[in-house]
């Protein structure tokens, strides 16, 4: 039995890739070369003159010295800088806190006052804007009972609304401290 | 012998041991300073761009660099392979500052053509060089530096550059071509082109 001739296919010849021809090819190649030793002949640095091969030598040594002899000192700096930032960040400073308590008496005079006009408001008869009514209930259930009991107290004089602008002046205070104190 | 004597010699001795390998190190790397410094200098001459002081500047970090990093160094590459591959980091740092540098209008352009023109013999020619360098993008222009002007193979260039060797090669023709069209006309005049 006659076992199969093995069918070998013929191999295309491999177009070159941009088809170019041998010579231009030589001829990319010759141009590259020039270019080539044009940069390598005029593209070098001047060579160091001796008194400056000699200055830059002990230059490089003495930084490395220096470095041998203070190993250290950039990591401690850093580590301490790092300490010293992080002490100012955690520890109570009132320069860092965000004053609550200015915040909360600005909150309650503005109340307050916004009370205090509405209570005047309607004392005159006039009618009562909706800002100034939500201002005035911003902090209390929306219910029209709460509203006239608020403003009946206000009329009256209650120490709950006297208190909070009685403590206007402690709020000057702590603003001048917070503001004043570098 | 009694026992704290025994500990302060095997102390003196490790410690003698340990001064002596420091000096080892020191004058192996001495050696190696003395034997690699105009190659290292002209190496970051012409990767920052033609600066002298630049270029002297990267040259002795790349040096402190390596010589702070010795004990890290293994011995599975060679010393002058790791050298240059920080003083390659190096000098692409430098170039990154100095491109900040001109952003925030540090540096102008004058005083980059001023620093560019002190290096070479012929500043004429040397300006039209650098001027096509300058137009190769950063990797190109590493790639043509380290490989056609400092004579490293594809693959050792690789390896300063950290990148792969199918990307040198990219570059590494990009990089021929642009600066066929720009410097053919300047090669056949200087007669280099016969």
């Amino acid at each position: 039995m006659k076992s199969p001739q093995p069918t070998t296919t013929p191999t295309p010849t491999q177009p070159d890739r941009d088809s170019r021809t041998c010579d231009e090819v030589t001829r990319t190649g010759t141009v590259d070369q020039a270019i080539h030793r044009l940069i390598e002949a005029n593209y070098v640095p001047k060579p160091l003159d001796p008194n400056q091969r000699v200055a830059l030598e002990h230059a490089l040594w003495e930084r490395i010295e220096s470095k041998k002899r203070s190993p250290w000192l950039l990591p401690g700096l850093a580590a301490g800088l790092a300490t010293a930032a992080l002490a100012f960040l955690l520890l109570p400073d009132r320069t860092t806190q965000p004053a609550p308590s200015m915040t909360a008496s600005v909150t309650a005079s503005t109340t307050s006052s916004a009370k205090k006009a509405v209570g005047t408001s309607v004392k005159a008869g006039a009618k009562v804007q909706p800002t100034q009514r939500l201002l005035a209930s911003a902090d209390e259930p929306a219910s029209a009972e709460m509203d006239l009991t608020l403003l009946a107290s206000l009329d009256a004089g209650l120490p709950g609304t006297s208190s909070a602008t009685a403590r206007l002046p402690a709020d000057y205070a702590a603003i001048a401290d917070a503001f004043l104190t570098f | 012998m009694p026992l704290g004597e025994i500990e302060y010699v095997v102390r003196s001795a490790f410690s003698q041991t340990v001064a002596d390998e420091d000096n080892d190190v020191e004058s192996r790397f001495a050696t190696f300073v003395t034997g690699h410094r105009d190659q290292a200098r002209r190496m970051a001459w012409r990767l920052v761009g033609g600066d002298n002081d630049a270029a002297e500047d990267v040259t002795q970090e790349a040096f402190l660099k390596a010589f702070s990093a010795l004990d890290k160094f293994r011995s599975e590459s060679a010393l002058d392979t790791w050298f240059f591959r920080i003083l390659v980091r190096q000098a692409r740092m430098h170039r990154r500052w100095r491109r900040v540098r001109e952003l925030w209008g540090g540096l102008g352009g004058d005083e980059i053509e001023e620093s560019e023109a002190k290096g070479v013999e012929n500043p004429e020619l040397g300006r039209a060089i650098q001027a096509a360098l300058l137009r190769l993008t950063d990797a190109q222009r590493e790639t043509f530096v380290l490989v056609q002007l400092e004579g490293f193979t594809v693959e050792e260039a690789a390896q300063l550059m950290g990148k792969a060797t199918g990307t040198l090669k990219s570059h590494l023709q990009r990089a021929r071509v642009a600066l066929r069209a720009d410097l053919a006309e300047l090669a056949s005049e200087q007669g280099l082109t016969r």
